[in-house]
């Protein structure tokens, strides 16, 4: 058993089969459900991978017959199995079937589903915009470099200790000479970010690579952005999401935070070198 | 002890009706001028068997009786010394050898430059050879350690024995590919047909017994990977009557080696013998952090990058008569390294690969005709466990089964005094069956392909004027198929969905062949002197690897192209060796080579997302020429019989003449560049001294600058577009009492860091101790 859990599937077979539940409890979608668009969906999810460690957790949104892989999240939970909360926003089809599908270290998999049917009326919520926030690269003296991007507030170097966990998104002048931006949960931030190693808490944000170098959301749609649609649905998990992006002038990047909000930002212009800065404007879920 | 006598006791039943036949040749080995005792002289019963002499000088051998034995004694430095003797049964005779020095080396006899045994002054091609004598001296912890000191050679082991690959190349060609040059053990080549790559750390270095490097093309006569040199390990065949050694060793980063030799010569009387190796080598060291200090601060995962390995090695050898032989030599290598990173997975990130090798030799020597046919069989299973975290956690392994297997034949004959015929043909098949298995995605990419391969080839060498000159017409026909190749992705996630488009099951199957002619003409105007010109052109066709894999690489993705034609060198040399004095023995050659078709990764214009933004996808395709030209000199001093001195200089220079790009819009032109991770010069100074307290060496070596990548550019790790020129010093201390023998290595004595191009830091200064017991 143990040697199973440590080494995954070289040397035993498991003992089972993996093994997925949707949980029920207050505030978690049951089979059948009805959701407004718009509205915020949470899944409990509790799953074993049946003496092998758990290596894969893949949620897929079915609708209009169309497969869409919402979450696929590579992890090593050897014991205790998994149990968590994900949290997703409804779309405009009249019935999304919602897969959750786990693999054990010796390519086992299983997976359950759920349906739920649209709601009556819009469920859309409130933003926040900040429109103008500046940040300084790593080696800027001048600007801030760490961003809450729920509050919109700034913290610099020194100002940002006691407020780690607040910290969404910083800004960076990569190595290959392009701006750039991540989170301190990147580990290759740190590179930049040094102090970012002695951060108990540090969030992670991930960034839509689908509109990757196409302005697929442009500055005039951000602008006129006045809930969270837009938000939601420009965020493509379909694509490959990471925590770090190029951010020229001009770009309008989906995020999603580590709590789950999406949000957008918009980078108004982005300065060069090492010590550069940029100007943003961010939307964010209430 | 116990081991010992047990192995005697069975072995002795067997012998027994051989032993009454037999006869005992004991001897001493001096120098012919100063009459002093020389160690380490091979003494050679009928070119197939012998001893080395021992400290004092003397050996014993067991031989045959009835018959007459051809008997050799052999020593660099020294002309070989023959006689025949005749014994009866239960002789024992005894013979005082005189060796005359010749710092020539004129009678050193090498069989790799042409398929032929021939004396090194009679070959009209540059050959260094690591004797014996030299392998006793050089503190080596693998097999590619031994090379370093050859002039033009090229090694790269970025981490000492923590390298799951190195590679050698010469004269120029490119640091990192190790295709173009062939490589053989005991003439049979090793070089994989998936990468070109070969496995050094098979081979355990004490059982070597000596190393040919041929340098420049040799396609002639071994087509594919002779492009560029062919190095042949000759492995250790037993004296007669049992023997066997067991070694252990100590070194720096907690290394622990151990070594176990049996072998025994069984005379069954006439000229039948019969003779069985067993080898075995284990190591293990607990390693050391090869990262960059950045990317140490980066991660929480960095570890030490430790190895595991063992070897075992089975050789049997029958000889039917004094003119035929037959040999069968087994091979398994284990090694399991780790390279640096554990997140979740036990090990951690890891290198494994499971080798077996399988080689029957026949060899028949008539007189006039000589055959010589092998068939080899060469199987690695390489796994590579990647555990790391990036956006997210990713564990996934790749396994590839690699294998080589064919056939090599030579026929020699003899037409007269003038002339020595060869001919032959070799076949090779070569195949990858390849995946990379995701096990926090649900992916699996596969990539396999086969190659195979036959070569014609036909040799004249001509003797002429007393053997003085010496002309040798080489042509060689050979014919590549690549066929079978696929690269599929079974369940794509973002992991691997970018290729999904790249999907091919069904590769275009193509067939390229090539004519590699040579002509070459030594002429040794006295045994004090010769000079020799060469011209040839050699050739390899593509690894399986590019023609059928595509996959991220540095700087960018690489697209599968099996339409990759093989890239020709054209190579002009002229070299000579003279006896200064009576003790400096100077060696030169100059070459000049025209490159054609080189494979390099060219911007095909079109990018693709990988996940984290756009990269170039790069083509692995010809670029019409490069000239490489460069010159190696070498200086033997040897002040006396026990004090030698080496000093050894090699410089190389390489240009791309014309390039050409596949599309309009890349702004990259190479026209201009250099090939890459190949050090401009290299300088070494050798010191061996024999004396009654210890055998000393000392070695220093000068590497020079070499260009970190293909566009020559600025490399952000490496923070230059080269890598700085760098020195080592390395010694070695020996005592043999009776049959203990204690050896006490330094590599790198002065604790240089040097870094490859990931930033990743060498080992520094390697200090082992090992102890040997012979018996």
């Amino acid at each position: 058993m143990i040697s199973v859990l440590i080494q995954g599937c070289e040397s035993s077979i498991p003992e089972s089969d993996p093994f997925i539940i949707i949980k029920k409890g207050s505030g978690l979608l049951t089979d059948g459900a009805y959701v407004s668009p718009g509205g915020r969906m949470q899944f409990g999810i509790t799953a074993t991978g049946g003496g092998a460690a758990i290596t894969d957790l893949v949620v897929r949104r079915i609708a209009d017959g169309v497969p869409v892989t919402e979450l696929d999240k590579g992890m090593f939970i050897t014991t205790g199995g998994l149990d968590t909360v994900l949290t997703f926003t409804r779309g405009y089809a009249d019935v999304e079937k919602w897969v959750f599908f786990i693999m054990n270290a010796c390519r086992d998999t299983t997976s359950v589903s759920l349906t739920v049917l649209k709601g009556s009326g819009s469920a859309y919520g409130d933003i926040y915009y900040y429109p103008s926030i500046v940040l300084g690269y790593q080696d800027n003296s001048v600007f801030p470099q760490f961003l809450d991007a729920h509050t919109g507030i700034t913290y610099s170097k020194t100002t940002v200790a006691g407020n780690e966990s607040l910290t969404d998104i910083v800004m960076l002048w990569h190595v290959n000479n392009y701006p750039t931006i991540s989170c301190p949960g990147y580990t290759q931030t740190q590179l930049y970010y040094p102090l970012f190693s002695s951060w108990s808490d540090r969030n992670t944000t991930t960034y839509d690579y689908g509109t990757s170098d196409n302005n697929l959301i442009t500055v005039g749609q951000f602008d006129a952005a006045e809930n969270d649609s837009l938000l939601t649905l420009g965020y493509k998990p379909a694509s490959v999401s990471g925590f770090c992006k190029y951010a020229y002038t001009g770009k309008v990047i989906p995020f999603k935070t580590s709590d789950g909000r999406y949000g957008l930002v918009k980078i108004t212009e982005a300065g060069t070198g090492t010590d550069g800065s940029a100007e943003i404007a961010i939307k964010i879920q209430k | 002890m116990i081991m010992r006598r047990y192995i005697i006791i069975i072995l002795l039943s067997l012998i027994s009706s051989v032993l009454n036949s037999q006869a005992v040749v004991t001897g001493l080995v001096a120098d012919s001028e100063t009459g002093k005792a020389i160690p380490d002289v091979a003494v050679v019963i009928d070119s197939n068997s012998g001893v080395s002499t021992a400290s004092d000088g003397t050996f014993k051998l067991n031989v045959s009786s009835g018959v007459s034995h051809l008997l050799e004694a052999k020593m660099v430095g020294y002309k070989v010394w023959r006689d025949t003797v005749s014994l009866k049964p239960s002789d024992t005779i005894h013979i005082e050898v005189l060796l005359q020095p010749d710092l020539v080396e004129s009678e050193e006899v090498v069989v790799s430059a042409t398929k032929t045994e021939n004396f090194i002054n009679a070959i009209p091609t540059r050959v260094s050879i690591i004797t014996p004598r030299l392998l006793k001296a050089i503190p080596a912890l693998s097999v590619d350690d031994y090379l370093a000191n050859v002039p033009g050679l090229n090694i790269s082991r970025s981490f000492g024995i923590f390298s799951h690959k190195a590679t050698i190349t010469m004269r120029g060609l490119s640091g990192n590919e190790q295709a173009r040059v062939l490589v053989m053990i005991d003439g049979v080549p090793v070089n994989k047909s998936d990468g070109g790559s070969v496995n050094w750390n098979l081979l355990d270095p004490d059982m070597i017994d000596r190393i040919e490097v041929v340098k420049g093309p040799v396609s002639s006569v071994y087509g594919s990977n002779a492009m560029g040199g062919a190095v042949n390990i000759l492995t250790l065949k037993p004296a007669d009557g049992f023997s066997g050694s067991v070694k252990s060793g100590y070194g720096t980063y907690n290394t622990f080696t151990g070594r176990i030799n049996l072998s025994e010569k069984l005379l069954l009387g006439g000229d039948r013998s019969f003779y069985w190796t067993i080898n075995g080598f284990y190591r293990r060291s607990d390693g050391y952090i090869t990262q960059s200090e950045a990317d140490q601060a980066a991660s929480p995962y960095i570890v030490p990058s430790d190895v595991k390995e063992y070897s075992g090695e089975l050789k049997f050898g029958y000889s039917l008569s004094r003119k035929e032989s037959i040999d069968l030599d087994l091979i398994y290598y284990d090694d399991d390294r780790g390279t640096g990173e554990k997140v979740y997975q036990p090990e951690g990130n890891t290198v494994d690969h499971d080798t077996y090798q399988a080689r029957v030799s026949y060899r028949r020597d008539d007189g006039r005709l000589t055959s010589a046919i092998s068939l080899f069989w060469l199987k690695e299973d390489y796994k590579k466990v990647n555990d790391y975290i990036k956006d997210d956690y990713t564990f996934y392994k790749v396994f590839s089964g690699r294998l080589d297997a064919g056939m090599l034949s030579s026929f020699t004959y003899l037409a007269g005094s003038a002339h020595k015929i060869s001919a032959g043909l070799d076949l090779k098949q070569g195949s990858v069956d390849a995946r990379d298995v995701y096990y926090t995605s649900t992916d699996i990419v596969y990539n396999s392909g086969k190659m195979f391969n036959a070569g014609l080839f036909a040799q004249d060498e001509v003797s002429l004027a007393d053997e003085r000159l010496k002309i040798v017409m080489g042509m060689r026909y050979d014919l590549a198929l690549f066929y079978d190749g696929s690269f599929t992705i079974e369940a794509p996630s973002a992991e691997t969905s970018f290729m999904y488009d790249l999907q091919n099951n069904s590769l275009d199957r193509v067939l390229w062949n090539s004519v590699t002619p040579k002509l070459s003409v030594n002429y040794t105007p006295s045994s004090r002197s010769r000079i020799y010109l060469s011209a040839g052109r050699g050739f390899r066709p593509s690894v399986l690897d590019d023609l059928c894999r595509s996959g991220r690489i540095k700087g960018g993705f690489k697209l599968a192209n099996p339409h990759i034609d093989p890239e020709y060198l054209t190579n002009f040399e002229v070299g000579g060796d003279m006896l200064l004095s009576g003790k400096i023995r100077a060696s030169a050659s100059l070459y000049y080579s025209v490159g054609k078709d080189f494979m390099y990764y060219i911007n095909s214009g079109d990018s693709i997302d990988m996940g984290f933004g756009e990269r170039p996808v790069l083509l692995r395709t010809n670029i019409p020429r490069v000239d490489i030209y460069g010159a190696e000199m070498e200086v033997n001093y040897r002040i006396t019989e026990k004090i030698t001195f080496n000093a050894a200089y090699s410089y190389t220079f390489s240009e791309i003449i014309s390039y050409r790009k596949l599309d309009r819009e890349d702004t990259s032109d190479l026209t201009g560049n250099h090939l890459t991770d190949v050090q401009a010069s290299t300088f070494s100074l050798s010191g061996r001294w024999h004396n009654p307290v210890a055998d000393l060496s000392l070695q220093f070596r000068y590497h020079g600058t070499a260009w970190v990548n293909d566009q020559n550019i600025y490399d952000e790790i490496v923070g230059d577009e080269i890598y700085p020129a760098y020195a080592t010093v390395d010694a070695r201390v020996s005592k043999e009492i009776s049959l203990l023998r204690f050896d006490l290595g330094v590599q790198n004595i002065l604790d240089n860091k040097y870094f490859d191009s990931k930033g990743a830091v060498c080992p520094g200064r390697f200090i082992t101790f090992d102890v040997k017991v012979s018996f």
